[in-house]
């Protein structure tokens, strides 16, 4: 019993954010340097696609250089970077449309393309149209059939080496692999990703399915249902989990593709840090409750009408990574917590068999995170995600080719 | 001659394979979905209630109404178990009010996105339309998020109600965001208030209408489209929903419904071409659901004057989904206005499923493409069996030549390639619902 409410007092007393949100002056000034020797680079190509500048499309659109400006320092503070960064941040927005992105969709529901085509700032809708450089994406481009091929095909030609690749959607593997197939040559989901993998600067696996292959891979798997990482080697993967994405961290991460050149610093599970690096429980809104011991003990008591805490109705927001409780949903109207449903847990690997709602927390047959974040997400991802290993591999990889190890791993 | 066609710009991907007569029009057509995820399977031995965190899941267009034909398929197994659950007027209001907002958003994409793009010809400023159905489907989507917390993908209702409760701050915000998507209607499909577009009583008065909708009917009568796409002229409605009732149509003759003759069959596809899209009839006939099938089988003075004069064209589908936008806007604020939040939102259930032995149940909604069913069988709070039965298993379900389904009826005799792909997008094609 004793050990029981150690374990318990020790997983919601770890000072659990072990993101480093301060470097020191000298490592900022020189990221400083070498974003803007990047941005110059980036200023001398043409925008693609003789897309419209940003500028003139927000003045269309009636945004004035303000709301912009607002839009800029939410992100900067997003990607954890110090104010001095904000003006760098606006001209990476700026040139955002020199850099070309490829989105394919596999096992999937479109519900990350849902996501993105609504996320707010200087408005998606213009920033997928006129500043992204959207090369190719089978939902919401004009092309279709052997003349989407085609257009893919020169995307792929024209920026070779250079394109982002966003990939929506599990692959289906082992027995499942002839159930899916693409476009003319009948090829399957993973010699299409194979094949657009091949050519690409970076591969941004965006919601649970591509990143740990998500629904269709819950028990018992009858596609054989992976994630992008346990597909492609040797290319750098960043992983923005969730069901759906976030579509602030999918900008966050184009964003700070074009502002510095490199994936920003991953964690374990290949997670964007900026975004992955606190719990939903270390944010949250109810969390004031949670210490005062004050819950919810059924769904519409007194407890739910005074937005007290979720924990006890299977809530699993002090397992789960990411900054839903800061940026919430929907252009920042609200979140699943905020309505008074729990959180399930849907960024973390595996959810549906280990987390989906019902069972209490208790009884979700999870490891509590004794440790930090590294730590913990490494022990979750062990207990449950046998490409964890593969995982790190890769990372190690990334984050050297990044140029910025991270070393703040969490001792005991 | 056949030919292979590769459908773009829905949900996923869908093949269609034309026969073709020598001078190019089209003998015979048939629909494959190649992919497929397996939901149902992997519904089966989850906890009951695991379901309402999975279905949301099969699309994510439509996931909320996956979610509340999942809650009300778990209603239906206690009822069949013999206990009364006892949900309140205001959970049932915000449950039928986020949903009719998710159509609305739907409404709005497949005009702009799917629709316009599909009409050869049809002069559209496109940036400014793509720009239109964003703006609209963001008005939606944050307005569902002020009751469900967000969307795509939420969770929020489960048998006995829901689980948010909001106060009049969320209702004001949901008031004023109904007001501007009143506004971008105004602005761009049919230059009208919602209100105002209810009351219209003749085809010919939306012919000299102003907006993008009466240009594109304007553009339909000049190209003499008036009546392509027709189809077999039958009509179902599984669900009661805010504009009328559940029934079916056969032209325009009603007779009430029996869910238990909705049946399922294996997907079939040629040699050489896989398929997991499985055909659903009623009867053992195709039906057509959707829009259409709702403003038939709800008696709508307006389209039932549209389907005397082009009988069940594309003209008339299309018709009837834009008029259900203003139909549902003018419904969305009514609820609204009624929600009384003294009562509760939720009542616990008298026990939990895990005491119940062994129950089945069925959960049906409309959803923005039609009618959506959910079936599951529990044995002691676990799932045994899932069977979802999705709109377009309806409409895009691949029949044979003697007898085809309703999409591949309408396409049957056209012209060339380029207008049967109108009209197949004239259904609201999406591929993850129809496969799972």
């Amino acid at each position: 019993m004793r050990d029981k409410q150690d374990a318990v007092r020790s997983l919601f007393t770890t000072k659990s954010a072990r993101v480093d949100t301060n470097r020191g002056d000298a490592y900022y000034q020189k990221l400083y340097a070498q974003c803007k020797a990047r941005l110059a680079e980036l200023k001398k190509f043409e925008p693609l696609g003789n897309r419209v500048e940003l500028t003139e499309i927000l003045s269309e659109e009636g945004y004035d250089r303000r709301d912009f400006m607002k839009w800029v320092s939410a992100t900067t503070a997003m990607l954890m970077l110090p104010s001095f960064f904000e003006p760098l941040v606006a001209e990476a927005a700026e040139v955002m449309n020199r850099v070309p992105v490829i989105w394919l969709e596999f096992q999937d529901c479109a519900g990350n393309t849902e996501a993105l085509l609504r996320s707010d700032g200087p408005k998606i809708d213009e920033i997928i149209l006129e500043i992204i450089s959207l090369e190719f994406n089978e939902t919401i481009m004009a092309a279709s059939g052997h003349q989407a091929e085609a257009q893919l095909h020169d995307a792929m030609d024209t920026f070779k080496g250079k394109y982002l690749l966003f990939v929506e959607g599990s692959i289906p593997t082992g027995a499942g692999r002839e159930w899916c197939t693409i476009g003319a040559g009948g090829e399957t989901f993973e010699e299409h990703l194979h094949r657009v993998a091949k050519d690409a600067a970076a591969i941004v696996a965006v919601g649970t399915c591509a990143t740990f292959g998500g629904v269709p891979a819950a028990a018992p798997n009858p596609t054989g249902a992976v994630g992008v990482m346990e597909l492609v080697k040797g290319k750098p993967i960043i992983n923005i989990p969730a069901c759906p994405a976030n579509p602030a961290n999918m900008v966050g991460v184009i964003l700070h593709y074009v502002l510095t050149g490199e994936v920003p610093e991953l964690d374990s599970l290949l997670r964007p840090k900026f975004a992955f690096g606190y719990r939903i429980h270390d944010n949250c809104e109810r969390r004031a409750h949670f210490d005062a011991g004050e819950f919810v003990e059924e769904w519409g008591d007194e407890g739910a009408k005074n937005n007290f805490c979720l924990y006890k109705m299977g809530c699993k927001g002090p397992m789960t990574f990411n900054n839903c409780s800061v940026v919430r949903y929907n252009e920042s109207v609200s979140w699943p917590v905020g309505v008074g449903h729990g959180c399930i847990g849907c960024s973390e690997p595996n959810f549906w068999d280990k987390y989906a709602y019902e069972r209490p927390m208790a009884d979700a047959n999870i490891k509590p995170p004794t440790g930090g974040v590294e730590k913990t997400v490494d022990e979750f991802g062990l207990g449950v995600l046998t490409a964890t290993a593969i995982g790190i591999g890769i990372h190690a990889a990334a984050s050297a080719a990044a140029g910025k190890k991270s070393d703040d791993g969490e001792e005991k | 001659m056949k030919i292979e066609r590769f459908i773009e710009r829905i949900e996923g991907e869908a093949t269609l394979l034309f026969d073709k007569n020598r001078d190019g029009s089209i003998r015979f057509v048939e629909i494959f979905f190649p992919h497929i995820r397996g939901m149902e399977k992997f519904l089966e031995r989850k906890p009951a209630l695991d379901a309402l965190a999975i279905a949301p899941r099969v699309c994510g267009i439509c996931g909320h109404a996956h979610l509340v034909s999942a809650a009300k398929a778990l209603e239906s197994c206690y009822e069949n178990a013999g206990i009364e659950l006892n949900i309140s007027a205001k959970a049932e209001a915000i449950r039928s009010l986020t949903l009719s907002l998710e159509i609305i958003q739907n409404h709005f994409k497949w005009f702009y996105l799917t629709l316009l793009p599909a009409t050869e010809g049809f002069e559209t400023k496109k940036d400014k339309s793509v720009l239109t159905a964003h703006h609209a489907a963001s008005l939606c989507s944050r307005a569902i998020a002020h009751l469900a917390g967000q969307w795509p993908h939420t969770s929020y209702a489960l048998p006995g109600g829901v689980m948010c409760d909001p106060t009049h701050v969320e209702m004001l915000q949901t008031e004023s965001l109904l007001a501007q998507i009143d506004e971008v209607f105004k602005n761009s499909i049919l230059q009208l208030d919602p209100k105002d577009a209810c009351k219209i009583a003749k085809v010919e008065t939306l012919f000299e209408k102003n907006g993008d909708f009466p240009d594109l009917l304007r553009y339909f009568r000049k190209k003499g489209w008036e009546r392509v796409g027709q189809s077999h002229d039958r009509f179902i409605v599984l669900a009661n929903h805010p504009i009328g009732g559940a029934g079916k149509a056969i032209k325009t003759r009603l007779a009430p419904i029996d869910i238990l003759s909705a049946k399922e069959d294996e997907a079939i596809a040629p040699e050489g071409f896989i398929n997991h899209a499985k055909p659903v009839r009623y009867n053992r006939r195709f039906y057509e659901a959707g829009p259409l099938a709702r403003a038939m089988v709800a008696k709508s003075y307006l389209i039932r004057q549209m389907h005397r004069r082009y009988k069940d064209a594309s003209l008339s589908r299309i018709t009837a989904r834009v008029m259900e936008i203003a139909k549902l806007l003018e419904y969305c604020k009514k609820t609204l206005d009624s929600i009384d939040l003294s009562e509760p939102s939720y009542v616990p259930p008298p026990v939990s499923l895990k005491e119940i032995e062994s129950t089945r149940g069925q959960g049906y909604v409309e959803a923005a493409r039609g009618s959506l069913l959910h079936g599951v069988h529990l044995y002691r709070g676990k799932i045994t069996r899932y069977c979802i039965t999705t709109p377009t298993q309806w409409n895009l379900a691949n029949g044979t030549p003697e007898y085809p389904g309703v999409a591949q009826k309408a396409m049957i005799g056209l012209p060339n390639e380029k207008v049967a792909e109108m009209v197949f997008k004239s259904f609201d094609i999406c591929s993850v619902c129809t496969t799972q």
